[in-house]
């Protein structure tokens, strides 16, 4: 045995030699999945960047804060901005509860039956499902069955669905992530199973469902597919005003604002499409900077 | 949930009928732009009366104005029966009101010798039968054939009047917009296009060519005259429908609409006016 | 733990209500595509045929060179059709036209065709000849019968004619479920011919040649050859548009529309798999650099950068696209495989492949963090360089992992409509098989068609059925995937070995 391992012991220099041919290749390999790292990261900050040079000229507080006139061809973007606003606010106050009390009861209360991994599983996959579906669900079921038009309801109805699922695993994860310790204290002082949810869990949990909440409606706000068939407006000469009627009417936002523009083509000058592009871009920014910031805060707070 | 539940509740008992005062137009991605000029003009004479202005499609406006949620439906097709029918069954009669009307041009490239064609020499053109400007008494090139995407009212209209309902061929490139087969067109040396007259006045690099309505027939121009008196084939009217006579808001703006005024502003979207 | 209190028991049951809407969200979602997919089943099947006299001497068409077949165009042609709507799309004085009578056949042409709307020569009545004849389309489990009269006039000396038929344009007779068949029910006093029996499915244009037969008064028209058309059911209504759906023609607005959306789904999957081949080696480079080899402080730079790109909306991406990716695509692709127009197949997939980016890189990072350090503790005590404790060890110990990024990749590609809406061309073409002309030329896929078109469709028709088919479809695909992706996503492979 020994001998024939000895036979096949090949000389120093050349273990040194291939030693430094390995390292070397090593390195190289290092280097390789380094440039792809800052690549990726460039490439990224370029497109980034080219929206934000692309989209400055277009961008004051008139744009901002006045209605397009002159056939779309100048002025402003309130009315989208707006509408974009109104939409993600109601996204999320109906989003809030169903998805927090979903992730709930997915985290605390379903168990691990075959039947609430399956459930689980449903609702991972339908967090990955493509937003065009529930424009359409929104189309068959709030639009053409439930009140027969378009309108902001509709729209919020819609993209609360497609915000949901991921709604619901964030708050999941993030209950998830409370450490078992928290709860056996809660218990050993005599809490019952929902005491212990709403006075130690959820405070515990709350950073993370946060962000969760926060990100996803961001997300839906930038989403074109589900607010076309359900919510969008192209121009009004109407007041804006914020009562309850404002829920019953379509409102001009964003992402359809964009997708009108394209389909009109050269109707609205490049420059105000970049303007909004950056403006939408920057909506759904700030958000998640609110989510970062809020995640970040938590964490210094955190102490487990 | 809570607040699920009651938006539910509220979602169902909305009233469809648009708010007093307010008058909502939808329908034709193709006439998005006139409308919105509409309402836009009307609202600095009208201050008191809103004018709400949708896009997304013919038949999104018939579908609002058949549910009875759109006071104006836009429509760049005359309602099919079957549409008119259901409108009935709920209540509603479709009352046509024509807003404008649009002759669609024929261009080529500004190099292309060829000066007219025939209805039926474009939609063999069209559906891929003819693929060479040497057949219809033009130079030895491969004819590019651009069209409009199939969004729009456009496509259907032409497809319809001038394709006679066949497949287009499989060379055709369809483009988002007029413009953008302009554009195509005034650099690609055997490109033809179609299109609204107005996108096409004044560009250059491309040429508005003469259509003969029938073999043997002399080649009409798209002039207004022409498109007026009907000469030129390739035109129709673009429509307002409405519950019955309109009435109120919707009367005033209607009538706004087809009054000088209104009708130049017609003019300046690109469509030609009523008279 | 202590048992429920009873004031907990409204936010109790409130968590387990919301548990339900969860699931029930699911349900719904299913219920209500297909629910919607129905109206695609409401659709009659529309046919058309033309018929036309000839004689068997012919001039060639000025266009072509060929002898003129094409009946499309022959104004003297006769068009037996069930159409969804007799006067939609169609010239509408041609509906109810009457039966060209001698005089005006004169010095014009020397044959005429023509139709009366009845269902046996019996209930014939001479004043009622119509060119044309409509009927309304039936669904696919009822027949119909059609009359055809044929005769020349006296200007016509030839002593055979031909009776053309083909299929009316955009009419497709192998994407029809029905039988059709041409018959010979009547000839003229002292005429005989062999029986003549034509599949109209199997041979839907050609020419029957008859001898001569001349009507001397309007009455006589209908003395000559009679011919009828008789279609019968072959499929349920259900199976014929099942097949219909799986066709290779996308072609919905036409008279006879047809509804295959086999070009859609593969356009997608295509676009999709080529965004995957350009998107995972870089983003997995790229998560294996984040996961194996960046410093924290690095790390703690590049991540927040690639997370801003998931806040992108994809509609922003689809304009960068347009104005920036485009152009310079064509720049580059217009020599080399004679790309024209940016809006393509390349430029979409790379712009589709940018998007999975961050998708591909957090997915592919979380499944090499998974792995446990004692692996690469184990293996640089073996000596192991970084490349080889990655190849060798980290990568396919995290396979399971990787490949629930492909998928789930594969997945979110697919599903994107935006950036495919804006970039993609627009055309539904099948996809070539010449890599080259497909790469450079337009397509479209599933959610784009169903975006564009949704707003022109005539909503609880066929059409919007055949959309919420292709929703249904795309969501059961979507579904499919995600699941084997979240499945592999759990599964920790050192674990079970």
């Amino acid at each position: 045995m020994a001998s024939v391992i000895g036979d096949r012991i090949p000389s120093r220099a050349k273990l040194a030699a291939r030693d430094a041919r390995r390292k070397l290749n090593s390195r190289l390999f290092e280097v390789w999945l380094w440039s792809m790292g800052v690549l990726i990261t460039l490439a990224i900050l370029a497109v980034i960047v080219t929206i934000v040079i692309k989209g400055l000229p277009a961008m004051n507080w008139e744009f901002l804060s006045t209605g397009p006139k002159e056939g779309m061809k100048e002025g402003g973007i309130w009315p989208m901005l707006r509408g974009s606003i109104l939409l993600m606010i109601g996204t999320l106050l109906i989003v809030l509860p169903v998805g927090v009390f979903g992730g709930v009861f997915l985290a605390e209360y379903a168990g691990t039956s075959r039947l609430v991994t399956l459930v689980r599983a449903c609702v991972v996959a339908l967090a990955g499902t493509p937003s065009v579906i529930y424009g359409l669900f929104g189309l068959a079921v709030f639009v053409l069955l439930i009140t027969k038009h378009t309108s902001l309801i509709a729209g919020c109805l819609t993209l609360a669905m497609f915000a949901l699922p991921v709604i619901v695993l964030t708050t999941e994860s993030a209950i998830k992530a409370v450490p078992e310790s928290f709860v056996e204290a809660g218990v050993s002082l005599g809490m019952s199973k929902w005491q212990v949810i709403r006075k130690v869990i959820l405070p515990a949990a709350l950073p993370g469902i946060v962000t969760g909440l926060v990100l996803s409606t961001g997300r839906a706000a930038g989403e074109a597919p589900p607010i076309l068939f359900t919510a969008g407006i192209y121009y009004s000469t109407a007041k804006l005003t914020f009562d309850l009627e404002m829920f019953k009417k379509p409102v001009a936002n964003l992402p359809y604002h964009l997708a009108e523009g394209y389909r009109q083509g050269s109707v609205i000058p490049e420059k105000i499409i970049w303007g909004t592009c950056l403006t939408l871009m920057l909506l759904v920014l700030l958000i998640n900077l609110a989510a970062i910031i809020v995640r970040a805060r938590a964490r210094k707070r955190q102490v487990w | 949930m809570t607040s699920t539940l009651i938006a539910t509740i509220a979602l169902a008992g909305l009233s469809p009928a648009p708010a007093f005062g307010t008058v909502a137009v939808k329908g034709s991605d193709t006439m998005l732009i006139l409308n919105q000029r509409f309402a836009e003009a009307f609202g600095k004479k009208h201050p008191g009366i809103a004018i709400e202005v949708t896009g997304g499609g013919s038949s999104i406006g018939i579908n609002a104005f058949i549910n009875g949620v759109a006071d104006i439906c836009a429509s760049s097709r005359p309602m099919r029966k079957s549409e008119i029918d259901r409108a009935r069954s709920r209540g509603a009669t479709a009352t046509e009101t024509p807003i404008a009307l649009d002759g669609l041009a024929v261009i080529v490239n500004i190099n292309n010798p060829v000066t007219s064609l025939t209805m039926d020499q474009l939609r063999r053109i069209y559906i891929g039968q003819i693929n060479n400007w040497s057949q219809v008494g033009g130079p030895n090139q491969a004819i590019v054939v651009l069209s409009r995407d199939s969004n729009s009212g456009t496509y259907g209209f032409f497809q319809e009047k001038v394709l006679k309902n066949q497949n287009w061929g499989r060379g055709v490139r369809f483009m988002p917009s007029t413009a953008e087969e302009a554009r195509e067109t005034a650099r690609t040396p055997g490109a033809i296009a179609y299109g609204g007259v107005a996108y096409f006045k004044g560009r250059d690099g491309i040429k508005i060519i003469g259509v003969a309505p029938a073999e043997g027939k002399p080649p009409v121009l798209p002039t207004e005259a022409n498109v007026r008196n009907k000469s030129y084939p390739i035109w129709r009217y673009l429509y307002y429908y409405t519950n019955g006579r309109p009435r109120g808001e919707v009367k005033t703006f209607i009538d706004w609409c087809l009054s000088p005024e209104g009708q130049s502003v017609v003019e300046q979207v690109g469509y030609y006016s009523l008279k | 733990m202590k048992r429920l209190k009873l004031r907990d028991l409204p936010a109790v049951a409130l968590v387990y209500l919301s548990g339900a809407l969860v699931v029930l969200v699911i349900v719904a979602i299913f219920y209500y595509l297909a629910h919607e997919a129905r109206y695609a089943f409401d659709r009659p099947f529309p046919y058309g045929y033309r018929f036309s006299l000839q004689s068997p001497i012919l001039e060639p068409d000025p266009y072509t060179g060929q002898v003129l077949d094409d009946l499309t165009v022959d104004p003297n042609a006769t068009l037996l059709a069930a159409n969804f709507e007799g006067d939609d799309g169609i010239d509408e004085k041609e509906e109810g036209a009457p039966m060209a009578t001698l005089e005006e056949l004169e010095g014009y042409h020397p044959f005429g065709t023509g139709s009366a709307v009845i269902d046996s020569l019996d209930d014939l009545n001479p004043q009622e000849l119509f060119r044309d004849n409509w009927k309304q389309a039936k669904d696919a489990t009822k027949g119909d019968r059609f009359i055809l009269f044929a005769f020349a006039t006296q200007e016509y000396t030839q002593p055979t004619m031909k009776l053309a038929f083909q299929p009316d344009a955009a009419f497709s007779p192998k994407d029809c479920p029905f039988d059709i068949k041409l018959r010979v029910i009547r000839t003229p006093n002292g005429i005989e011919v062999e029986p003549v029996e034509i599949d109209l499915i199997q041979n839907p244009s050609g020419k029957i040649e008859l001898p001569t037969w001349i009507a001397k008064s309007d009455e006589e028209r209908t003395n000559g050859y009679v011919f009828e058309m008789v279609v019968t059911p072959k499929k349920s209504n259900f199976t014929a548009t099942i097949a219909g759906f799986f066709k290779t023609d996308w072609a919905p607005t036409l008279q006879y529309p047809r509804y295959g959306f086999v070009p859609l789904l593969l356009s997608t999957m295509l676009m999709a798999l080529l965004a995957l081949a350009i998107a995972v080696p870089i983003g997995l480079a790229c998560s294996t650099y984040l996961a194996e080899i960046a410093p924290a402080r690095i790390r703690e730079w590049l991540k927040p950068i690639i997370e801003m790109l998931a806040s992108i909306p994809t509609v922003v991406l689809g304009y960068f696209g347009l104005m920036i990716v485009a152009p310079s695509v064509v720049k580059v692709f217009s020599q080399a495989i004679g790309m024209t127009s940016g809006r393509s197949f390349l430029t979409a997939s790379l712009v589709l492949a940018f998007l999975l980016l961050p998708t591909v890189i957090s997915i592919g990072e979380d499944a090499l963090r998974a792995v446990p350090s004692s692996f690469r503790d184990g293996a640089s005590a073996l000596g192991f360089t970084a490349k080889e404790t990655i190849k060798k060890v980290v990568l396919p110990a995290a396979r399971a992992g990787v490949v629930a990024t492909v998928l789930l990749g594969f997945a979110r590609a697919i599903g994107e409509t935006m950036i495919i809406w804006i970039l993609s061309g627009g055309t539904a073409v099948m996809p070539s098989i010449d890599p080259v002309k497909t790469l450079a030329g337009p397509t479209r896929g599933m959610t784009d068609t169903i975006a564009i078109e949704m707003g022109n469709v005539e909503f609880e028709g066929p059409h919007y059925g055949h959309l919420f088919m292709i929703g249904l479809t795309l969501f059961l695909i979507t579904l499919a995937i995600n699941l084997i992706g979240y499945a592999y996503g759990r599964k920790r492979k050192w674990l079970a070995s």
